[in-house]
């Protein structure tokens, strides 16, 4: 009972630091916006990685969400967790980062940009890392953002499909085979 | 025939409950190899933050030169489709395709503005990204008189590009400066 205590005093003295930090931030404070970064990166780089399956690509976009953050963090209301929204501003943008980076023909017919065996080839050092963080980077690109936005990330088929502009069906699909692919490597490696 | 179906059964028991339990101790976090702050403090201390209301501020002066490559393409296509005379019609799945992409791509853009896209957009960037969009339309007109003219296939392509990127440039800003 009385660690239950602390934990909610805790809880609730990150909540109000937390909003502190974001109202400072929207003012202009650089300071309080490194506090905001040092507490999410991690994780916003752990989403980028494994949607991106490429460690300097992740980098790169995992600073190009702060940026974005900085620039719009005046939009954020707290109609929902700050946790939250950052995540979507981070998968909007690695999924604007993937659209500008495929050329027209990729777009024109849909075509996957990597196979299985293309991308294999990339990994080079990945130890260290929980064994299925580096079977998700071996999964196609649409199957492996699929997977991470539904089995990690918690979003919704119905959301998926709007954000990759797939169908639903699509969705579910890609998240069958990645499972599938996935089962079938940790199974036999 | 019976133990090959259970043993494979099996494996497929395996397999699911071994995807399950890695997942449940997936990271929620890893940490990058670089430091990735400094590249961050660089790239804000150049740009503004912006306000509710005045999400496109700083990016008006951006459009000027879209705006120029709009009337470019207008005028461009006014004097080719008094030149061209019309010719065969038929059906070409490369123009169809690139249409129906490129509406599914702006449509996916235009998701994040929902319905609000025309009270918060400045007259300036909703005027040009009507000229650029009337300018596809007369490209896409042009292609169903002359479906195989390749030059106007390339142009409707760079049309399609900049209203994209325009779109992009709305509520994503470039990234340039890290």
């Amino acid at each position: 009972m009385e660690n239950s205590k602390v934990i909610d005093a805790k809880t609730l003295f990150t909540v109000d630091q937390e909003q502190e930090w974001i109202d400072l931030a929207k003012e202009g404070d650089q300071q309080a916006f490194h506090h905001l970064y040092d507490s999410y990166h991690r994780k916003i780089y752990a989403l980028c990685w494994r949607m991106l399956a490429d460690k300097e690509v992740a980098e790169d976009v995992c600073q190009e969400v702060f940026v974005q953050l900085w620039q719009k963090i005046n939009n954020f209301r707290g109609e929902s967790k700050f946790n939250t929204w950052l995540h979507s501003v981070a998968t909007n943008t690695v999924l604007g980062h993937l659209r500008k980076n495929k050329n027209w023909l990729q777009r024109v017919f849909s075509i996957e940009n990597q196979t299985i065996e293309d991308i294999s080839v990339e990994l080079t050092d990945h130890s260290g890392l929980n064994e299925l963080d580096k079977q998700i980077t071996k999964l196609p690109e649409r199957a492996r953002m699929v997977f991470v936005l539904f089995a990690v990330e918690g979003y919704r088929h119905e959301e998926i499909a709007k954000m990759m502009n797939i169908a639903v069906g699509s969705s579910k699909a890609q998240y069958h085979r990645a499972k599938g692919l996935l089962k079938e490597w940790v199974t036999y490696e | 025939m019976n133990s090959k179906e259970d043993e494979k059964l099996n494996n497929e028991k395996l397999s699911e409950q071994a995807v399950k339990t890695y997942l449940k101790d997936l990271p929620s976090e890893i940490t990058p190899e670089r430091d990735l702050w400094k590249g961050i403090e660089h790239a804000i201390g150049h740009k503004a933050q912006s306000t509710p209301d005045n999400r496109f501020g700083g990016r008006v002066t951006t459009f000027t030169g879209l705006s120029w490559a709009a009337s470019v393409i207008v005028a461009v296509l006014v004097t080719w489709l008094t030149l061209e005379p019309a010719q065969v019609k038929s059906e070409i799945n490369l123009v169809s395709s690139m249409q129906q992409s490129f509406e599914k791509q702006k449509e996916s853009l235009l998701v994040s503005f929902g319905t609000e896209v025309d009270r918060v957009l400045p007259k300036e960037m909703l005027e040009q990204l009507r000229e650029l969009s009337s300018a596809r339309e007369t490209i896409n007109k042009a292609l169903t008189e002359d479906p195989n003219n390749s030059d106007l296939i390339n142009l409707l392509h760079w049309t399609q590009q900049q209203e994209l990127d325009l779109i992009e440039q709305l509520y994503q800003p470039t990234w340039q400066s890290i």
